[in-house]
């Protein structure tokens, strides 16, 4: 800290918290966890949200009032696959429209509730511009990990409120 | 020097991604070897005699000691703190001071600050409410919540107001920058000297609800009593010395919201003036029960010492009668509190209060009182879980680290989500109300409330007693906390999914966007993993795979015991880890500390080896019968298929030596050789030959590529063709000398054939890809294609409290007709 070479960078890291500001409580923050996966096998784009289930049941409580409850009622189910829906998205590239993503299901595994969606796998797949909101009108501080991955070829983005589409480039 | 930053900073910022500026002065200058071993002697600061080469306070250790003495009142109609602080600063340290730093923190939300001005607009703001940049599809937005937080500032003054700040009935020289205040002494404080000053200040306290600080007040507008009443959480509520240190002087790094504080050890005495019908929640032991407590209130605490559940001083009753009006009269409650890093506390009309004692025993703290405050609103939820937790932490925590050395725990429940300070934490989780007027809670939130409580109540040992630095290393605190909180929910209940796994960090881990969790808190991208679950997850497998139990818990409680009231760093952690454990842990600081690689090691081939046994009768048949296991070529077999008839069964009158003797018939020619062979060794050497040729081991050659970077212990799952299954664990030292491909031999019993090898079969690593652990390989099905298999009925995350009110009623008959 006190040599040359650390206090410049201390200016560097005070610069850098300009690029990205971020919060936390002192206990962990909020974050879910989307994997994109080209399954060649299967043909499809693989898409498995993952959420902490007491964020989700929060979430819920808030957008659909309080008596929602995702396991024991299949119509809260059907309305939150539709609330994933709305707030994931995938397309081609900028100017294509959004793919119709078809809803697998969803499970409730440990402390993390999942949500599976799937597409057939379009021939070109190596950008996918992406968005995903899920939870930030509720949270704005909610982060939203997203890795679009090919074998052991990932590329990642972590959506913060507000922003837009991302496009995820697989590495050639 | 703050303003004078900005121009020479992105010089500096480039310089530093072009030019490798932090890369080691060795150097691997050609090909392309990585020596994932490298000590971290140059990477760790030289060991002096303040803390030396073990990780232990040096001889010369030395910190320095702030006691305050602070009288403050409450004005609760105008929501704001007004006080005298008297403040001793012992300089401990062997050098003069010439001026003091003060931290204030309350004026990191003045509109000046730093942590206001950088800002982002666009990203996700610092804490709290958030805006939008203008996009092609939008324009700009600035959320509801921003607008509040704004217009909260409007109304509001923000920060400290601080007058007579004086030292002997003399004003003392001081300058404020920001959140930071530097008082200058009228003389220079030498070594051993102790200075005494006192000031006045004031501010306004925060609505949390449209800040979001650490602290603050959360008005509820619907309770009986008009205009509603609040719930006060004061902390980071006084002006603190900042920190003073051997590593690095003043610690005046300005707070900008994220990565918290380290301060001074001290006595406390603290006197807060609040309305009459406010119950108090504080950091220290009551000095004035006898002016605050009634005598039923004074009973009921004494009977709750040896009570079996926690029993009630304030009662849910009563709270709800206390909050149905005010009072215009005011109470004193004075508290004091030894040797600790900060003080906070809160008040509110609206609290019940429940205490249980604990009785640790051991020569230090026999008895501790753990207690809860909370309003109506956290309810049920609160009046079961949360002291019995405050009770299991330290129960759990004082195994692996000392005994608890303060006379009280307390958990409050306010607006803030979870926040830890010494002897008191805030904690979020509440019931849910509903229409019909009940409360009830979800598994979940029962669930969080623990762990909530379980996780701020454990902060109490890191950072509040082991003093690290959460502005610099959010991580030695977090980290370490939510791995030893994970070992204490699983001791309340193992069958809740809680604490880390390797598995939950994996999807961080393989990513392309994280920074290593040796950097500096404001700077981190990601602190939730970063700061949390990678160490956590990184402490745990130290503990189950590396080092094992008896290891580890000996080498975590000696740092923890060496550190008690001091202020460790980095180092001091990885120096006490290794060298309390006896095991060379440099890798593994390295790997998972200070890089960011990941776990991926595959299992590409494996070989099966047979040792010859050089005598020709017995290996030439050997090899002929591998010839013979050989598939015969297509092409013959497909004649044979058509039943072309070859020359030679056409002419079978036709035939010679050859065709009697193939080329693995054996000749004297070898069966000499053999002999010599044999003749020419030494004894030694023909008994420990025939010994192996005799016992005929099977020999398999497994060959791993390491994907991920990190090197790691390789963990091996071998099945033999008999059924039978055996684990082994290859050491990470397998990896020296070649980072990214090994080989490891591996010999078995004659009975013993393999038939698969998977590694890292309990998923114990965090390998991030568990497609390429097996061999033979195998088809790992995604997780979307296993769900399609097999649908999984997932547990309960249900309001069963709320749920099972639902009344029974007939079933809906629809009409059907074919
Ligand atoms: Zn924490």
């Amino acid at each position: 800290m006190k040599r040359i070479i650390h206090s410049i960078c201390v200016g560097f890291l005070l610069m850098s918290a300009i690029l990205a500001p971020n919060t936390v409580l002192a206990h962990q923050q909020k974050e879910a966890y989307t994997t994109i996966l080209v399954n060649e096998r299967t043909g499809n784009l693989e898409i498995a949200h993952r959420f902490s289930i007491h964020d989700a049941e929060h979430v819920l409580k808030q957008h659909f009032g309080i008596k929602a409850d995702i396991i024991s009622s299949s119509d809260t189910q059907e309305r939150f696959a539709q609330y994933v829906r709305l707030h994931f998205a995938i397309k081609a590239s900028e100017i294509d429209n959004e793919m119709a993503l078809l809803t697998v299901g969803h499970e409730v595994e440990g402390k993390y509730f999942w949500v599976y969606q799937e597409v057939k796998l379009p021939q070109k797949h190596d950008v996918l511009w992406v968005k995903m909101n899920a939870f930030q009108e509720v949270w704005p501080k909610q982060t939203n990990h997203v890795n679009f991955e090919k074998g052991r070829n990932i590329r990642s983005a972590r959506f913060k409120k507000d922003d837009e589409w991302l496009a995820l480039e697989l590495k050639k | 020097m703050k303003k004078l930053v900005t121009a020479g900073v992105w010089a500096c910022a480039l310089g530093l991604f072009t030019s490798s500026a932090w890369s080691s002065a060795v150097k691997q200058t050609k090909g392309d070897f990585e020596d994932k071993f490298r000590q971290l002697d140059e990477v760790l600061p030289t060991p002096n005699d303040y803390r030396n080469a073990a990780g232990e306070p040096g001889k010369e250790y030395w910190q320095q000691q702030v006691d305050y003495i602070i009288d403050a009142k409450l004005d609760e109609k105008k929501r704001r703190i007004t006080a005298n602080e008297r403040i001793t600063y012992h300089n401990n340290s062997p050098y003069t001071l010439k001026y003091l730093w003060l931290q204030l923190e309350q004026n990191r939300f003045k509109p000046d600050s730093i942590s206001e001005l950088t800002i982002d607009f666009s990203g996700t703001g610092g804490r709290g409410p958030s805006t939008r940049a203008m996009n092609d599809d939008q324009p700009a937005g600035i959320s509801l919540g921003k607008l509040r937080r704004n217009q909260f500032y409007d109304d509001n003054e923000i920060g400290y107001t601080i007058t007579n700040v004086k030292a002997q009935g003399q004003d003392l020289p001081f300058t404020i920058n920001s959140a930071q205040m530097r008082v200058d002494l009228l003389k220079p404080l030498k070594p051993g000297e102790t200075f005494e000053f006192s000031l006045d200040f004031a501010f306004n306290i925060l609505e949390e609800d449209a800040v979001t600080d650490r602290g603050g007040y959360e008005h509820f507008p619907d309770d009986a009593r008009k205009g509603g009443n609040d719930i006060f959480l004061l902390a980071q509520w006084f002006p603190r010395l900042a920190s003073y240190s051997d590593y690095e002087a003043w610690h005046n790094k300005e707070f900008l919201g994220r990565g918290e504080f380290t301060l001074e050890f001290g006595n406390y005495d603290v006197k807060m003036t609040v309305p009459a019908d406010h119950i108090v929640a504080s950091t220290g032991v009551l000095q004035n029960e006898n002016d605050v407590l009634t005598a039923t209130q004074k009973q009921r605490l004494e009977k709750a010492k040896n009570a079996k559940r926690p029993v009630f001083i304030v009662t849910a009753d009563e709270a709800l009668e206390n909050e149905k009006e005010g009072t215009r009269d005011t109470k004193t409650w004075h508290f004091k509190a030894e040797n600790v890093r900060d003080f906070a506390w809160a008040s509110s009309r609206k609290f019940m209060w429940d205490a249980k004692g604990y009785h640790q025993g051991g020569e230090e703290q026999p008895f501790v009182m753990a207690m809860s405050y909370y309003p109506k609103e956290g309810g049920d939820l609160w009046k079961k879980y949360s002291t019995e937790a405050i009770i299991h932490t330290m129960d759990v925590y004082s195994r692996y680290t000392f005994d608890y050395p303060y006379p009280v725990s307390i958990s409050v429940n306010g607006p803030v989500g979870g926040m830890e300070y010494p002897m008191i934490t805030f904690n979020g989780p509440r019931t849910t109300w509903h229409e019909d007027g009940s409360r009830t809670y979800t598994q979940a939130e029962k669930r969080f409330l623990i762990g909530v409580v379980i996780h701020e109540v454990g902060h109490n040992y890191f950072p509040m007693i082991i003093n690290s630095d959460e502005r610099q290393w959010t991580w030695m605190d977090e980290g370490l906390n939510s791995f030893m909180d994970g070992v204490a929910c699983r001791e309340w209940d193992p069958t809740i999914p809680w604490g880390v796994e390797p598995r939950d960090v994996t999807a961080y881990m393989k990513s392309d966007v994280q920074v290593p969790v040796m950097t500096q808190s404001d700077s981190v991208l990601k602190l939730g993993p970063n700061a949390y679950t990678k160490p956590a997850v990184a402490l745990n497998i130290l503990r189950e795979v590396i080092l094992g139990r008896e290891l580890f818990d000996f080498a975590f409680k000696e740092y923890a015991v060496r550190w008690k009231n001091k202020r460790p760093t980095p180092s001091d952690f990885f120096r006490t880890m290794e060298e309390a454990s006896g095991v060379d842990l440099d890798w593994f600081w390295r790997g998972w500390f200070y890089t960011t690689d990941h776990v991926d090691i595959s299992v590409d081939s494996v070989y099966t080896l047979r040792l010859d046994t050089k005598n020709p009768d017995i290996d030439f048949k050997r090899r002929r019968q591998e010839e013979a296991d050989k598939p015969t070529s297509l092409f013959v077999e497909r004649n044979k298929e058509e039943r072309k008839r070859t020359w030679v069964e056409l002419n079978k009158d036709v035939s010679d030596f050859y065709d009697k003797n193939d080329r693995f018939t054996v000749t004297n020619k070898e069966r000499n050789k053999y002999k010599q062979f044999l003749a020419d060794l030494d004894p030694w050497e023909r008994k420990a030959f025939e010994r192996a040729v005799d016992e005929d081991k099977n020999y398999y050659v497994i060959n791993f590529s390491n994907l991920g970077g990190l090197v790691m212990p390789i963990l091996l799952e071998l099945e033999f063709k008999n059924g039978k299954k055996e684990e082994m664990m290859i050491p990470a030292e397998i990896w020296r000398r070649s980072p990214k491909k090994v080989s490891k031999l591996i010999v078995t019993d004659k009975k013993q054939e393999l038939v698969s090898v998977v590694v890292d079969p309990h998923w114990e690593t965090a390998d991030v890809n568990n497609e390429n652990n097996h061999y033979p390989p195998r088809i790992i099905p995604s997780r979307i294609e296993s769900y399609k298999d097999e649908p999984r009925k997932g547990p309960v995350y249900r309001d069963i409290m709320h749920d099972i009110k639902t009344e029974l009623k007939d079933p809906e008959v629809k009409e059907k007709r074919k």
